[in-house]
């Protein structure tokens, strides 16, 4: 246990010294500052559509930043060959990945709750009844970041980062799309077996929509606790499964 | 099980790794078997591709054999418990070059579960003893090659290991960051350490190794005592002191050396000769030996046997 929390703690510092993630959340800042803004000038930004927009702005950035931090992370190791200095310590590939894994989920936790800050500092008020729900409704889309970020990292265990870049956009997408537009827009156009795959593809992936809670934010409707206890476990269960299978994969790999 | 003294601090029994690199199988060693005694300094030497780095992976536990054995103390290399007793030196620091020296030898200290306290006070002295202690709070992309390798020095010594495996450790440094990587090697087999050395220098070989293995193809082709495997020649070596006058030197075909002494290589039957003319021109003799091959001539003479074969 104790090599993993050494390997959590130095990726953990390790991703603090990337000057690209606080661009990221430096431009994710700006972004809410701006809407908040519109809405105080009254330019037709109304909480409701403020809250819709702060969920999007934390999704695409906080994609965008697991994207950076997990990228040819594992990948670079290899070929600078530090892992060679890290393997060659009375530790394990296992160790090795759990203590990455742990330390890249540290730093989006972090992300998660200077957003959540950011939005009480710029959003707090104009976002009125619905500021409290927001904060939770990030939360729960950290939930899901959290999935991918797991999906990220067991991506880039055997892709180049280009792939891997590739393959997590379109794992993204296929996320994003709810099972309606599936059933009332792809059916529509395309041929039975198309939306077959698409629904095969999307209950491989981790369902987006059954960790959003937009819809309760914007009508101030109280969350059932088994509601949350089944999205905690569905993450829990979702995330202790991949990692499993891919520390299973990474622990036969040879450098 | 217990390491005894004269036990072998690594063994290898007919070890083969096959590796796949863009779709094409290489044999990384065939059948390789030999074995380091402790408080031994083991040279491996190969040229590039010959297998030495796959050896020292599988001694790491970084690569499995696809045939035989090995043991690192007794144990496989994948062993916590022999992995406790190892330190690694690669060929370049590998290091997170963000990150200061301090910060990357506590990273790797903990590893051995020292306590905080002892640990800051090893990396203090250890960096005390290698010259960098004023640089500890420097980031490494700071420091010149020789500096962090330093540093990657001192993550391989943190926690007193008794077998050591240095991988071209002086590769690409200046020649007084060499002289004192050598010196480091030759004070750790003071201390009684196992010392694996693969190298390309033949002269680090030659000056640090008393046992030799060369590695061909990933083929063994020869491996023992450097005494024994290096041939004794049939000409001596007469040195004497800078006086020894121009005639002789240039009969006997003399070299300065840099210490700035006269080198005379002759046959046993030019010996009374020169021993009598050296009398008469008063010039003092410091050594008179039979000359042995040096490492680099055997190196040359078993590859080029293997080349041929």
């Amino acid at each position: 246990m104790n090599n993993i929390i050494n390997i959590a703690h130095f990726t953990f510092l390790k991703l603090l010294k990337k000057k690209i993630l606080y661009g990221i959340f430096f431009i994710e800042l700006i972004l809410i500052y701006l809407m908040r803004s519109l809405n105080i000038f009254g330019i037709g930004v109304q909480p409701l559509v403020l809250v819709d927009s702060i969920l999007f702005v934390y999704e695409i950035f906080g994609f965008i930043l697991i994207l950076a931090i997990t990228a040819g992370h594992i990948r670079r190791e290899v070929e600078t060959k530090s892992i060679y200095l890290v393997l060659s310590k009375p530790t394990d590939k296992v160790q090795y990945l759990l203590g990455k894994i742990i330390g890249i989920y540290a730093f989006v936790g972090i992300y998660t709750v200077l957003t959540m800050l950011a939005v009480m500092f710029f959003a707090f008020a104009p976002l009125k009844e619905y500021a409290a729900y927001t904060l939770l409704a990030i939360i729960f889309r950290n939930f899901f970041l959290f999935i991918f970020t797991s999906i990220l990292i067991f991506f880039s265990i055997f892709l180049r980062p280009t792939i891997m870049v590739m393959a997590s956009f379109i794992s993204y997408i296929f996320a994003m799309i709810s099972y309606d537009y599936v059933d009332m827009v792809v059916a529509q156009t395309y041929p039975q077996w198309v939306v077959v795959i698409i629904k095969l593809i999307k209950f491989i992936l981790p369902n987006s929509e059954f960790m959003d809670i937009k819809l309760a934010v914007m009508q101030l409707s109280h969350l059932n606790i088994w509601y949350i206890i089944s999205v905690l476990l569905y993450m829990g269960g979702y995330m202790f499964f991949l990692v499993l299978f891919a520390a299973w994969i990474f622990g036969k790999k040879e450098f | 099980m217990t390491i005894g003294h004269d036990s072998k601090i690594i063994e290898l029994k007919n070890v083969t790794k096959i590796y796949k690199k863009n779709g094409k199988k290489i044999t990384g060693l065939n059948n390789v078997t030999f074995s380091v005694k402790r408080g031994m300094i083991f040279g491996l030497l190969g040229r590039n591709g010959a297998g030495k780095t796959t050896a020292i992976k599988l001694l790491l536990g970084l690569l499995h054999p696809n045939k035989g054995e090995l043991f690192v103390l007794g144990r496989p290399p994948c062993d916590v418990k022999a992995k406790q007793k190892v330190g690694y030196l690669p060929e370049t620091s590998y290091l997170d070059r963000e990150f200061t020296a301090k910060e990357t030898l506590l990273f790797y200290g903990r590893f051995f579960k020292i306590d905080k306290a002892v640990l800051l006070k090893r990396i203090d002295e250890l960096l005390s003893m290698f010259g960098i202690l004023g640089y500890k709070d420097t980031p490494i992309s700071a420091f010149s090659k020789g500096m962090a390798q330093k540093v990657a020095i001192i993550q391989a010594l943190l926690h007193s290991p008794e077998l050591l495996i240095l991988d071209e450790p002086t590769s690409g440094l200046d020649p007084i960051s060499q002289r004192e990587i050598r010196d480091f090697v030759r004070n750790e087999k003071d201390k009684g350490k196992t010392i694996l050395l693969s190298t390309h220098f033949l002269d680090e070989a030659e000056g640090l190794c008393d046992h030799l293995g060369i590695l061909h193809n990933g083929r063994l082709l020869r491996y023992g005592a450097k005494d024994k495997l290096l041939q004794i020649r049939s000409t001596y070596l007469l040195r004497t002191s800078e006086k020894c006058p121009a005639d002789i030197i240039k009969k006997y075909q003399g070299t300065k050396n840099p210490a700035g002494e006269i080198e005379l290589r002759i046959g046993l039957n030019e010996k009374e000769e020169l021993f009598n003319k050296l009398k008469e021109h008063k010039v003092e003799i410091i050594e008179f030996y039979r000359e042995r091959e040096r490492v680099s001539d055997f190196f040359s003479r078993v590859l080029l046997g293997a080349d041929d074969e």
